[in-house]
């Protein structure tokens, strides 16, 4: 009945969306009531009772419940034929990338921007595209970033204005440990911004075809008052921080802990020199510039915060932190040896080909 | 040194102004002055696109660079964050 709606190629797609707060919500009920295939649904969230007022899919009975279980419970009741899996892990450590590969699309409906530029870079390396939702109480931004119907198009990172990592900065302290007191600021939402979102990016998954330019990034920013809307298509970036070196051959290998990455590098034609980028910021030791007490960690930084930079001994904050995003392959055998690397995914290059490695959790 | 006569205006369009800048100035530029003018909020990051070729523009390309031409109207948007938890 309707010419450009096909219920066949809708059923046999398959979804990922993280974030099941207002907006995701309201992608959920759409993706669900669209008779979509298969979700996966992803949020280490509890229910609140004031999330009642922008959930669609939530009743007060659901309160204290996993935000991912109940929407997972809503949707199998708005159509038992779809399949729904849910994860109440934070979604950096629960979503594989050999998991996404199984996926369409990622829908991105979280609250800050480390989150949206973490699953931006799973996405990439997953080839998977990325479909992005975020609101205020007046404006509606949906993105989707075509990373895997075509990898030369633009990424979420290709156009961030540096502002952005600016405020990601603030929650950390000068030696990127968390800071204890930091407070995220608060930014208004209506459900009028939220269903206006989820009604946009599911429309941006619906007409993906149509929108396979030269780019295929699309951005729509809507003002929800006056109804004015403009729809641009992004621009890639030569020197963006997470896809302009991942360009060209890529091949994925899964490692266990990744005590023998040494032995599978040199298979791949890498050298001691090669350089090994981690996807989490690892803290190799701490050292007091005072007494000089020094403590090997060798863990990941995101489990410490800035109490870590306090020196018991001297009683002030006198520790250094040596942190590293990434080092030779000589540097990791020698840092971690036999034992477990920490982080969630390494990568290296050797002859033009990215080798991206994910480590067994 | 080419010069640019544009019209840069906000998302919610109450402010517009036609501007004349250098072509070797950065899209991120315009941000900052359209801020410095008290036309944007502190707590919330920007990002430019050229509504005359419907394309978003690097934050750190020059207007050259950008392929902003004479005439063009440059609109500044927010960069959301919000989505879920509220």
């Amino acid at each position: 009945m309707i010419d450009w709606f096909d219920q066949e190629a809708i059923a046999a797609s398959s979804a990922v969306v993280v974030g099941v707060g207002a907006t995701g919500n309201e992608l959920l009920k759409n993706l669900c009531l669209l008779g979509i295939g298969e979700i996966h649904v992803i949020d280490y969230d509890l229910i609140e009772a004031h999330n009642l007022t922008r959930a669609v899919l939530f009743t007060e009975a659901d309160v204290g419940r996993h935000k991912a279980e109940a929407a997972a419970d809503a949707c199998h009741r708005l159509d038992p034929n779809i399949c729904v899996t849910y994860d109440t892990e934070d979604a950096w450590k629960s979503l594989t990338i050999e998991r996404l590969r199984r996926y369409n699309a990622l829908f991105c409906c979280v609250d800050n921007f480390d989150a949206r530029i973490k699953l931006n870079r799973l996405c990439l390396l997953a080839g998977v595209d990325f479909y992005n939702a975020a609101v205020d109480s007046r404006f509606v931004v949906v993105e989707r970033y075509a990373l895997g119907s075509n990898p030369k198009g633009a990424c979420y990172e290709c156009n961030l204005p540096a502002s952005v990592y600016g405020r990601i900065r603030e929650r950390y302290s000068c030696g990127w440990l968390r800071k204890r007191a930091f407070e995220e600021r608060k930014v208004p939402t209506t459900i009028i911004t939220a269903s206006m979102a989820g009604s946009g990016v599911c429309s941006l998954y619906l007409h993906r075809d149509r929108l396979d330019g030269p780019h295929g990034s699309v951005r729509c920013c809507t003002d929800t008052i006056t109804f004015d809307s403009t729809v641009s298509l992004i621009q890639s970036n030569s020197v963006c921080p997470a896809c302009s070196e991942l360009q060209g051959r890529t091949q994925y290998f899964k490692l266990r802990k990744g005590r023998e990455l040494p032995e599978v590098a040199a298979t791949c034609g890498a050298d001691e020199d090669v350089i090994i980028w981690l996807s989490d910021r690892v803290i190799l030791d701490v050292s007091c510039r005072e007494c000089g007490e020094r403590r090997v960690i060798n863990d990941l930084a995101d489990k410490y915060d800035d109490t870590l930079l306090h020196c018991s001994r001297c009683d002030k904050d006198s520790n250094v932190v040596a942190l590293k995003d990434f080092m030779t392959l000589g540097e990791l055998r020698e840092v971690f040896g036999g034992s477990i690397i920490p982080v969630k995914y390494l990568c290296f290059s050797v002859g033009g080909v990215w080798f991206i490695s994910e480590l067994e959790v | 040194m080419d010069e640019l006569k544009l019209i840069v205006r906000t998302a919610d369009r109450t402010k517009k102004a036609e501007v004349n800048l250098s072509a070797d100035q950065t899209v991120s530029d315009i941000t900052q002055a359209a801020s410095d003018n008290g036309w944007l909020s502190k707590d919330v990051d920007y990002t430019v696109v050229n509504i005359s070729t419907g394309r978003t523009l690097t934050p750190s390309h020059t207007l050259r660079q950008a392929g902003v031409s004479n005439g063009d109207t440059l609109e500044i948007q927010p960069v959301l964050v919000a989505g879920s938890h509220d």
